[in-house]
């Protein structure tokens, strides 16, 4: 079994005059996993998500990347950055520079690269994510799909070891969802960490479960309602109220656990 | 939008991979000859040929090329006949002096500086058509780095770049939205759905700029801009014609001297 890489106890954090997002979370994640982190909308998956590359600072509790506990002055949030990606849900809102090329050279010109090491990171980040060609291509004129690789690209560009995304196939259409989550599937194999949040299980998840049958899901998912469930938009039944209650493992879909009471698991 | 319009046709045009620094100099030396003529024949002998670069060359829809036109020659024909009623003059062809120390006039001499203006205008509308029409914006950042404009400044005006089309494309959707919704039926209500699109689009702004930062920021910022630096070479064909057009409009100049229309 490999090393945990990233790791939540006890996080619990409230937006300023609002209410709790997030209600003492404990998980863990290890090297080479691919976890989804699936909940309804306002549950507070990005607000977890935005703490593992030190964006928000839990009120309580601990991060830790490599079994250390993430630090928040600037050189270690740097560092903590390189090796944790991030990819917004918007691409629009990632997307900060006025071509392709420059978004994606961002990363690792901050990060002090030499020119050359630049352009190599560059057209590997760009090659990966199938767009080649690309470079002068203002982004304004790419497609949703697009957008959204060109996000992916300037933080492979960085060559992190854990990537996380949120909501990674919002806005596009199958294809563009099947193509996104096929390249995560290939970083994943590649040897990344992916954490991906979702609010639509049946359609993504599935995509990203690729190791199991619809049945062999059900049955290890839901296996309380297993004989029950005949379609698997049912899910929804199954989520309580919008807090962030779920974590699944898609690589080795065995559990799904209830991140409040992590000691009750079903396998 | 009209922005993303003409950033498109840019990005697109015909002379898209020519050197920017070709491009610019055709531009800027044509603004320059322009001003240098004193004739009206030299700055319509520069705005023929680069309307023809435009057309024909970069293949800009003429549709679009008159469109950009319109409006700055409405604003100089406004000037233009300012100029004419009170430049005066020795050979008066009409005059009108509706109070004692106020008088109206077309002169010969109006009528040329008139016209001479008026040439001029369309000779720098047409120059600045080029570069706008031909040389997209992230070229430019280009050259203004390699010309030594501090960074910040280029970096603020790339940031800038990025987010106009984002901001245009919010009011584009909120816009939509309040019409799809009768909000400019009425005047009353026109007012009203102005005001909401503008305080909805300075709140979609500022969470945009909020956004900005925590995207530079996840990337590890460092206060440095990656720039493309490489530049198109500059190839033979395009040299040439750029310094034949410079040179035949050098020429024109010399040779229409103190021409006038009348």
């Amino acid at each position: 079994m490999s090393s945990i890489i990233l790791e939540a106890r006890g996080i619990r954090y409230r937006y300023p005059r609002s209410m709790e997002a997030i209600r003492g979370i404990s998980f863990h994640l290890r090297k080479g996993e691919k976890i989804a982190l699936v909940g309804p909308n306002g549950a507070g998956k990005s607000t977890l998500l935005m703490m593992f590359n030190g964006m928000i600072h839990p009120d309580t509790g601990t991060i830790l990347f490599d079994n250390e506990p993430v630090r928040y002055d600037t050189a270690s949030l740097r560092m903590l950055r390189k090796r944790v990606g991030f990819v917004l849900q918007n691409p629009d809102r990632q997307i900060i520079a006025p071509t392709v090329y420059q978004d994606v050279a961002f990363g690792p010109t901050n990060l002090g690269y030499p020119e050359s090491d630049v352009k190599k990171a560059v057209a590997l980040a760009l090659s990966h994510v199938g767009l080649d060609g690309f470079e002068r291509r203002p982004p304004h004129q790419l497609s949703g799909g697009e957008k959204k690789r060109v996000a992916i690209a300037g933080v492979l560009a960085m060559d992190p070891d854990v990537l996380v995304f949120d909501e990674p196939t919002s806005g596009l259409d199958p294809s563009g969802s099947e193509d996104i989550m096929e390249l995560l599937d290939e970083l994943n194999h590649g040897g990344k960490t992916v954490i991906i949040s979702t609010p639509n299980l049946p359609t993504r998840g599935l995509t990203v479960l690729s190791s199991c049958s619809r049945e062999e899901f059900s049955r290890k998912i839901f296996p309380k309602w297993h004989s029950g469930i005949r379609n698997l938009c049912g899910w929804r039944t199954f989520l309580p109220r919008p807090s962030l209650n779920y974590i699944l493992s898609c690589r080795n879909v065995v559990s799904l656990c209830r991140i409040r009471n992590p000691g009750r698991c079903w396998t | 939008m009209f922005e993303d319009f003409l950033e498109d046709i840019a990005q697109k045009n015909g002379l898209r991979q020519v050197n920017t620094y070709l491009k610019l100099a055709a531009g800027t030396g044509a603004i320059l000859l322009g001003l240098l003529s004193t004739s009206y024949i030299a700055p319509l002998f520069i705005a023929a040929l680069l309307t023809f670069a435009i057309l024909f060359l970069a293949r800009v829809d003429a549709k679009t090329y008159a469109r950009l036109f319109i409006h700055p020659i409405w604003f100089a024909s406004v000037s233009v006949a300012g100029i004419v009623l009170i430049y005066g003059g020795s050979t008066v062809f009409w005059s009108w002096d509706p109070l004692p120390w106020f008088s109206l006039s077309i002169t010969r001499e109006s009528i040329n500086q008139g016209f001479f203006v008026f040439s001029r205008i369309v000779g720098g509308m047409s120059a600045v058509c080029f570069i706008a029409l031909t040389t997209p914006m992230t070229d430019l950042f280009i050259v203004m780095r390699q010309c030594r404009i501090p960074d910040a400044v280029i970096d603020l005006a790339m940031i800038i770049y990025r987010t106009i089309f984002i901001i245009v494309d919010q009011v584009q959707q909120i816009y939509n939205a309040q019409v799809m919704r009768l909000g400019y039926s009425t005047f009353r209500e026109s007012i009203y759905s102005f005001a909401s699109l503008c305080g909805a689009v300075f709140i979609a702004s500022w969470t945009a700029g909020e956004d900005l930062i925590k995207a530079m920021e996840a990337r590890c910022y460092d206060g440095k801009f990656a720039l493309l630096g490489e530049t198109r070479p500059v190839e033979r064909i395009p040299l040439f014609a750029v310094m034949a057009f410079l040179s035949l409009s050098s020429l024109v100049i010399i040779c229409s001297g103190n021409m006038t229309i009348i």
